[in-house]
């Protein structure tokens, strides 16, 4: 049987989990993007990556549709869900506020703007965290949104609907 | 009298956050206090009890765009405990893997953080509408310097493939060989970094530094050498303690440090490179001749320079290790667990990295010393700061705000190895 080429970025949509495992719910992008790679196989290309920004403009380099889902810091409750088209709006500078030397996600997505080098559709997906702390363990409201949100990247996968220009919560925790 | 006030509420492009207090009374400058205000991460303490393999991959996580400083500064103490030779194969990894380190570290700043303050930016996305060029060839560097950290470390940011001894698994040579062609363009585009970076303008400031670095002898230093300096220092890393002596200061909470005399000292590329001119690769030194720098730079705005320069010498050295480059019979030597206290100190992009452990005969940590570059730099800083606004209190305040962060940011801070939030206020009464 000839061996098939793994599906690329160019065919597939695009959707990178970014975190880090070991900071709490600053995980809780690669938990959900394995949610997602768990209940839509072969849907999407699914990759989980730390958020360096230059590694994440390579990843998306050749592809047209991306949702990226990382933990924020919005002020908004933890658990709660944003989502937003980054095709059609700049990202809040202060939303990703874990970077390196001030050059992740944020800058990534605006650098590529700059040199017209963003895919035709990339949409955040961003989870509100509570405690980024040293521990593999995510606050509670966290945990609860990693199947909603797998839920939405989903849908988002299947509809051809544009998410809203402008930031929305689209879910708030149960606590909240 | 006048009176006047500048704040600067938040100061971008450095990593990491803190605050800084300039005071002018009268027209006389009163007091610069470079603030480092975030709680302490007692990393020390955490690595008390602790193996001593652990130490490796825990202090590589002080930092996220110079791990292998930390990574390699614990390896080296460990290994002089337990009195390891690593084989040739496996030094020349080492060196390998801080090229990548380098140039990733070396790259970032100046294309994202410094060159915006050179051109006039409020940060490199606005740079890159106007000079994408210039930022996509920035960036494409910094790609190669995450592609070697990716090869020999496992990932590009805090790589897991570094133990007490050598590496948990050798690269394969398809694996280096993939990226020679990256680095035969890349050292093109360094030597036209040197040139760009070399036509900014530079505030006209030299200062008459005590450089301190390693200083190996036979190679531009990495990994190892002596403590040296331009005044005469000259001792094995294991005398630190005695020539660098930290103190606590109200306004930070990252130690500060000087001279066992009280002098303030420099580290840093401009410190290397003065040291160590001589051991630079050709074209390296040719690169920076014709980038108009003399064997010594004192004139801290042109670190971009010097860094760029650096970034010449990591990319040939990388070529020479990968060219010649042998698997390793073994990734790494066996470790017998011996008591005692050991010392590394390795040159981070941004200066001198020391470390120190003492381990019992389990192998336990009783002991752990680290001190970062950053936190060295802090009084060397507000001695810069303090020169430049007392040769330039007749500058507009935006002005005067403007090149006092640039000041700041000439020393690529990394304060997150020791804090977070770094706001700038100068105060005119």
């Amino acid at each position: 049987m000839m061996a098939l080429d793994p599906p690329s970025p160019k065919n597939l949509p695009l959707v990178i989990g970014v975190g880090n495992a070991y900071r709490r719910d600053d995980s809780v992008g690669l938990h959900i993007a394995r949610e997602v790679r768990t209940i839509a196989p072969g849907d999407a290309l699914v990759l989980e990556r730390s958020g360096e920004g230059v590694d994440l403009m390579d990843c998306w380099r050749e592809a047209d549709r991306v949702i990226l889902v990382d933990a924020v810091r919005s002020g908004k409750s933890p658990g709660a869900i944003i989502e937003l088209n980054a095709s059609a709006t700049p990202i809040p500078s202060d939303y990703f506020h874990y970077s390196t030397h001030a050059f992740s996600i944020a800058e990534a997505v605006e650098m590529c703007r700059a040199l017209d080098m963003l895919p035709a559709s990339i949409h955040i997906i961003g989870v509100e965290g509570a405690d980024f702390g040293s521990g593999t363990s995510m606050s509670p409201a966290v945990a609860d949104a990693v199947a909603p949100a797998a839920l939405r990247i989903v849908r988002l996968l299947h509809e051809s609907s544009e998410s809203p220009a402008d930031p929305t919560c689209l879910a708030e925790a149960s606590d909240a | 009298m006048a009176n006047r006030t500048i704040n600067v509420d938040y100061l971008a492009r450095v990593e990491g956050e803190g605050a800084m207090h300039v005071k002018i009374h009268d027209d006389k400058l009163e007091e610069v206090k470079l603030k480092i205000f975030e709680p302490p991460r007692f990393f020390e303490a955490l690595l008390r009890g602790r193996d001593y393999t652990e130490a490796p991959d825990i202090t590589a996580r002080i930092c996220g765009i110079c791990p292998v400083a930390y990574l390699m500064g614990a390896v080296h103490a460990m290994e002089s405990i337990c009195e390891v030779r690593v084989s040739p194969q496996i030094r020349e990894l080492r060196r390998l893997l801080y090229c990548g380190e380098w140039i990733e570290s070396h790259v970032l700043h100046m294309f994202m953080l410094h060159a915006p303050d050179f051109l006039g930016y409020e940060d490199a996305i606005q740079l890159a509408k106007d000079h994408p060029d210039v930022v996509k060839m920035g960036l494409r560097l910094k790609k190669l310097g995450n592609g070697l950290m990716t090869v020999l470390g496992g990932r590009e940011v805090h790589p897991i493939n570094v133990r007490v001894g050598g590496f948990y698994k050798s690269p394969k040579p398809s694996a280096l060989k993939n990226l020679r062609g990256e680095l035969d363009w890349a050292l093109g585009a360094a030597l036209q970094t040197v040139e760009l970076v070399a036509g900014f303008e530079f505030q006209d400031f030299e200062q008459d530094y005590e450089f301190v670095c390693l200083r190996h002898g036979e190679e531009y230093p990495l990994n190892e050498g002596r403590l040296v300096s331009n005044r005469g220092l000259d001792v094995p890393i294991s005398e630190y303690d005695n020539v660098l002596i930290e103190e606590h200061v109200e306004h930070s909470t990252a130690l500060h440090s000087h001279r066992e005399n009280g002098d303030i000292c420099h580290v840093g590329p401009l410190a290397r490179y003065a040291m160590n001119y001589d051991l630079l690769t050709p074209a390296a030194r040719s690169a920076a001749k014709k980038a108009g720098l003399p064997p010594i730079v004192r004139n801290p705005f042109r670190s971009i320079t010097v860094r760029a320069v650096e970034v010449v010498y990591a990319i040939e050295e990388a070529i020479r290790i990968i060219d010649s480059y042998e698997v390793p019979d073994k990734p790494f030597e066996p470790v017998t667990v011996r008591a005692g206290t050991g010392y590394g100190c390795t040159e981070a992009p941004r200066g001198i990295c020391y470390h120190r452990y003492t381990i019992d005969d389990q192998g336990i940590i009783t002991d752990a010393k680290i001190v970062s570059p950053t936190a060295v730099n802090q009084k060397i800083i507000e001695k810069d700061l303090w020169h430049f606004v007392e040769a330039n209190l007749d500058l507009p305040d935006e002005k005067l705000k403007w090149t006092c962060e640039q000041a700041i940011r000439n020393y690529d801070p990394c304060i997150s190895c020791s804090t977070h939030f770094l706001d700038l206020t100068v105060e005119r009464s």
